[in-house]
């Protein structure tokens, strides 16, 4: 028991730096609930206090991120400054079940999905650039389950997607203030290549 | 390096990013190690089937197997899990290996899954301690994949950017004493090994020189980037001056050594391009002294990296 618990408390520590921050201020209350020998306890007593551990999380967290930028780049792009400290939420509120980390993207959608549902993400352009990049998301796990020539599905832009995209998909901002209006358009998937027509 | 080894070949770790290279280069590589975790979505342990192969890599994978071998490189077993040892899963990369007639395969020597009813996954490979009980514990589940597989079975040695104190054993002892003990051999990163020795102020070379190298069967080589005053595993960019001067150290010595692998992130594929990817592979041949005849299936050296094969 006592190796499952001191690994249980190793991958805790990983995915919770908060926790290695308590552990450092001296507080044996972070491993009162793991069943760990005297050596154990010194050993996650004595990581934390590496300066090591900071990389491995970071580097995990790194690894999780990734999943998430890949999904959503334009979204990360506008949500810029807010991004460490929804990163930070996501991270306290979510965590990985599985070695493939397969739920990262729905869960970071979700959250960013109750956010703006909230109120809490009010920002020019977010809206549709977050509804597009899901819209891709679905076509890749399709394309990615059953490969076919062509995927495509419906998405409903505020705002000229020729005016938002491009920029975006340079990973910079668009120009503020494009004129609103309805802009119903088709994304296809052939390959690895999208292409955004009007409607 | 003088060693002449015509039963060593050089291989690239295949990613997305790869799909053009492979179309006008697999001939220039003596095989392809892929990481079949990226070739099947796992539904998880519930439900069945479990797993679900994902058409596109697999029609890649056959289409490559047809010409050069594939040497497999898990990441999702967590050999080291006290908690988990998933049967399913070996069970699955086993007819991985037996579908491709791998030279060999290869899995992680740390751990990454905890818990059973609710699984968590570190999203970072974990180290181990080097203790007896983890060596007990690895070495009956090294051996159920020695009892099972036709083909050799190695266990890569970890990067760690924290050390646990009070070890019973060293790394190189560690090592020692599983291959011994449970018959796998090592797949010995030679990047891991210099970015340890390098945030932890070691000499690799001493490393090397304790560790037994007949029990090395594969090398990977990478590139790794500075991050928070560290050396990071990152596989960005090329492989590193001073991991090429471990490779000229180990190469005459590891005398079992049957492959050396260039491993990649798919995000320096623009920064390498297909002439970079090249070079390393070139470079690579040139140290263990390859004879790169025209490497046609059936030919000499891909018949020998095949030797074994399941």
């Amino acid at each position: 028991m006592s190796l499952q618990s001191f690994q249980q408390a190793v991958v805790d520590l990983t995915l919770s730096p908060w926790m290695a921050q308590e552990l450092r201020k001296g507080g044996a209350v972070p491993l009162a609930e793991y069943d760990l020998t005297s050596r154990e306890r010194a050993r996650l007593s004595n990581i934390v206090n590496q300066p090591g551990i900071s990389v491995h999380c970071s580097l995990s967290r790194g690894n999780r991120f990734e999943l998430i930028v890949n999904a959503f780049p334009m979204t990360c792009v506008l949500l810029r400054r807010l991004l460490r400290r929804l990163v930070d939420e996501f991270c306290r509120q979510y965590r990985p079940t599985n070695y493939q980390l397969s739920g990262e993207q729905t869960a970071f959608a979700a959250l960013v999905r109750r956010k703006m549902a909230a109120g809490e993400l009010v920002i020019e352009y977010l809206d549709e650039i977050f509804a597009y990049e899901m819209a891709c998301l679905g076509l890749v796990e399709r394309m990615r389950s059953d490969p076919i020539d062509e995927v495509t599905a419906l998405v409903e832009f505020e705002h000229s997607p020729d005016d938002l995209l491009p920029p975006l998909s340079q990973l910079k901002l668009p120009p503020s203030g494009l004129r609103a209006g309805s802009y119903p358009a088709r994304v296809r998937l052939q390959g690895e290549l999208f292409k955004v027509e009007l409607l | 390096m003088s060693t002449a080894r015509r039963d060593t070949g050089v291989g690239v770790l295949f990613n997305p990013s790869m799909q053009q290279f492979l179309s006008h280069y697999l001939h220039r590589l003596d095989y392809l190690a892929v990481i079949p975790d990226r070739g099947w979505i796992d539904h998880g342990k519930d439900r069945s089937p479990r797993f679900q192969l994902l058409p596109g890599v697999m029609t890649l994978l056959d289409c490559v197997a047809r010409e050069r071998p594939i040497v497999l490189h898990g990441i999702g077993l967590s050999i080291c899990s006290a908690e988990i040892f998933d049967k399913a899963y070996a069970q699955n990369l086993m007819e991985w290996a037996e579908r491709f007639g791998s030279p060999w395969i290869s899995e992680h020597l740390s751990f990454s899954r905890v818990g059973t009813a609710h699984e968590l996954n570190a999203g970072i490979m974990v180290p181990v301690p080097y203790d007896r009980d983890v060596l007990e514990l690895l070495s009956s589940r090294v051996r159920f994949f020695t009892d099972r597989l036709n083909c050799p079975f190695l266990l890569e040695n970890n990067v760690y950017y924290f050390d646990y104190p009070q070890q019973e054993l060293s790394e190189e002892e560690f090592l020692n004493e599983l291959c011994h003990r449970s018959g796998c051999g090592v797949l010995l990163d030679l990047h891991n090994l210099y970015t340890n020795s390098v945030n932890h102020g070691f000499s690799a070379i001493d490393f090397l020189d304790h560790l037994d190298l007949a029990n090395v069967t594969e090398v990977h080589l990478a590139g790794g980037a500075p991050m928070m005053g560290y050396h990071t595993d990152s596989h960005t960019g090329p492989v590193l001056e001073p991991v090429w001067v471990l490779l000229e150290h180990v190469a005459p010595l590891a005398t079992n050594l049957r492959g050396v692998t260039f491993e990649f992130h798919e995000s320096s594929y623009a920064h390498l391009g297909e002439d970079g990817i090249l070079e390393q592979v070139e470079r690579a041949r040139a140290i263990v002294g390859v004879c790169h005849a025209s490497l046609e299936p059936g030919s000499d050296v891909a018949a020998v990296v095949s030797t074994g094969g399941c």
